[in-house]
């Protein structure tokens, strides 16, 4: 399957996921009304200039920090094309995958505010047509991959509930 | 080739012989949830069908982050969390009791050679038991309490040798600062952290919390120690029983290692925003302070506030500043009233939260001004963590917190 969307840039490493949503916000009884303050600690504004569909990019260890499910779960609400960065954070990383959200690791580089992203993560690239930009994506590990498939953790569960034991 | 406590634990809870890098389902021995991600593992355990909890013996619930709570939104919310753990029939620590790690390890949920699921990421704090603790999200949760399984990859471990002993004033606090700094922000992610050593057996179970329960800040999977007599005679002090633990093969394999000569530390202060941005107390002496938090599942143990009270019987705080204590539980609180601490503190005017997260996690509790610098002994200083974006998170030790307290500017304990 081959996304494409505009790309939101945050050149940094270590991004924490108090600056996805802040500590302020996790107490909102409906959590969609947390979405419009995605990143605003970073990039103020951010939700304005962001339309559904859009990608994500970021440096290293991505998410790091808490391990709070507000941080994937409403950049899925917000209908977020994928995540990429150079690595995640374990807890992100988990919580991720385990929600459904397209989680993209790659060593990408170049790439500004507006560029049009395409990913084949089948084909394992991620490119800039315009800007003849290519980069390899890294596979998800075992399990981990099964589990996005499903569409993450829950559906999972319920179709293999067999291996959820210790013999 | 030898096994890390990790890949023995593992090799134990999944009943394979695995090694780092292995993925496996793993038994989990107890699972906790706090009040941050439990609406959505309640929800998402909702959507199993015939769901049931698989061991309600092996659940606890805690209401601690929005405790007491600070609006009508998070009312609801504990309500809702209390009316699930009712229904199952689970443990339920409500608010006012503690923070979930502290309650945990003082009332005997973990122990040494458990696993441990928490949807915290200081979960990682119970290694202090030789109980390896993993942070989890809330689906993972719902999946949990409905199996006791989940999915695990066996991590690679990274060895801490401690040598040599603290000296006076300067804290396990600043020994985390270390290699916080030492390892970065991102050097221990997907790892395990393993810490051995003359000077880890010099430290008290207090001191080596504080040591595991800083290792989220490298992005760990979780932080363990050997369970050694320290371990034991702690938890015969509260009635648990010894056991023997889990030991490293003395040829098992390390990603990396890392000694750190516990003789030559001096007090640390980790700067805002960043908490690898590490300097001896020091280099900041003489900067103002506005607040002083001294709490959390880091740092709010009773060791911690005996030892702030050294600084602050007898004395007064400056004028400019606030100092907010917050206990980890309640057993913490009420030997601090026996102990005469909470006086002390009284007359030095301080503040006393009830135990429970406080301000850590800038939900309520002594939130920050813009402008405004705050010393806190809790374990994140990002931008905004506890209230506004623009006021510094400097990270210190309770002693560094409690002497700044009284000075109204940063100032070293030695």
């Amino acid at each position: 399957m081959e996304i494409i969307g505009k790309a939101h840039v945050f050149p940094v490493d270590n991004l924490n996921s108090d600056y996805i949503i802040s500590g302020r916000y996790l107490g909102k009884a409906k959590i969609d009304d947390a979405i419009p303050h995605l990143f605003e600690e970073l990039s103020p504004g951010f939700f304005d200039r962001f339309s559904p569909g859009d990608i994500i990019l970021s440096g290293w260890n991505f998410g790091a920090g808490s391990t709070r499910e507000h941080a994937p779960l409403l950049l899925k609400k917000s209908g977020i094309g994928a995540v990429v960065a150079k690595s995640f954070s374990r807890g992100f990383f988990r919580n991720g995958i385990n929600l459904g959200l397209l989680l993209v690791e790659t060593d990408w580089m170049n790439i500004t505010d507006g560029d049009l992203v395409k990913i084949n993560m089948e084909e394992g690239y991620l490119s800039i047509p315009e800007k003849e930009l290519s980069f390899k994506t890294r596979k998800l590990a075992g399990i981990a991959e099964e589990i996005h498939k499903s569409g993450g953790l829950l559906p999972y569960f319920k179709q293999h509930r067999e291996q959820f034991k210790i013999r | 080739m030898g096994k890390t406590i990790a890949e023995k634990l593992f090799s134990m809870k999944s009943g394979m012989d695995v090694n780092a890098g292995s993925i496996c389902m793993a038994q989990v021995d107890f699972a906790m949830m706090h009040d941050v991600n439990a609406p959505f593992a309640i929800d998402a355990f909702a959507e199993i069908e015939d769901g049931r909890i698989f061991d309600t013996s092996k659940v606890a619930v805690v209401l601690d982050h929005f405790s007491p709570a600070p609006s009508y939104d998070a009312a609801q919310r504990h309500k809702n969390i209390e009316n699930f753990s009712k229904q199952h029939g689970l443990k339920l620590y409500g608010p006012g009791e503690g923070i979930c790690h502290q309650l945990l390890l003082e009332n005997g949920h973990v122990g040494p050679g458990d696993l441990v699921a928490g949807t915290d990421s200081h979960t990682c704090s119970y290694g202090a038991l030789n109980a390896f603790g993993l942070s989890v999200g809330a689906t993972e949760m719902a999946v949990i309490l409905a199996s006791g399984v989940c999915w695990f990859r066996v991590p690679e471990s990274v060895s801490i040798e401690l040598v040599g002993a603290l000296h006076d004033g300067v804290t396990s606090k600043d020994i985390s600062l270390e290699f916080i700094s030492k390892l970065t922000e991102a050097g221990g992610v997907y790892k395990s952290l393993e810490f051995h050593g003359a000077g880890l057996t010099s430290l008290t179970i207090d001191s080596r919390i504080v040591l595991c329960n800083m290792a989220s800040e490298v992005g760990v999977k979780s932080a363990v120690m050997p369970c050694d007599k320290a371990v034991n005679d702690w938890r015969a002090e509260r009635g648990m029983p010894v056991r023997t633990g889990i030991e490293a093969d003395s040829d098992a394999v390390y990603s990396n290692s890392l000694t750190i000569d516990l003789s030559a530390l001096k007090p640390k202060i980790a700067l805002s925003p960043v908490i690898e941005d590490v300097v001896d107390v020091d280099e900041m002496a003489g900067a103002p302070v506005h607040q002083v938090v001294i709490g959390s599942c880091t740092n709010g143990r009773y060791e911690d506030f005996e030892q702030a009270a050294g600084y602050l019987r007898g004395r007064h705080i400056a004028d400019s500043v606030r100092l907010i204590l917050v206990p980890a539980s309640r057993q913490i609180l009420s030997k601090m009233v026996q102990e005469g601490l909470v006086q002390t503190f009284l007359d030095a005017g301080a503040m006393i939260l009830p135990p429970g997260c406080g301000p850590c996690a800038g939900i309520h509790g002594g939130l920050m001004a813009d402008g405004e610098v705050v010393l806190s002994t809790t374990n994140r200083n990002v931008q905004g963590r506890m209230g506004s974006k623009k006021a510094d998170i400097h990270i210190v030790s309770p002693a560094t917190a409690a002497i700044s307290a009284v000075t109204g500017k940063i100032t070293s304990p030695i």
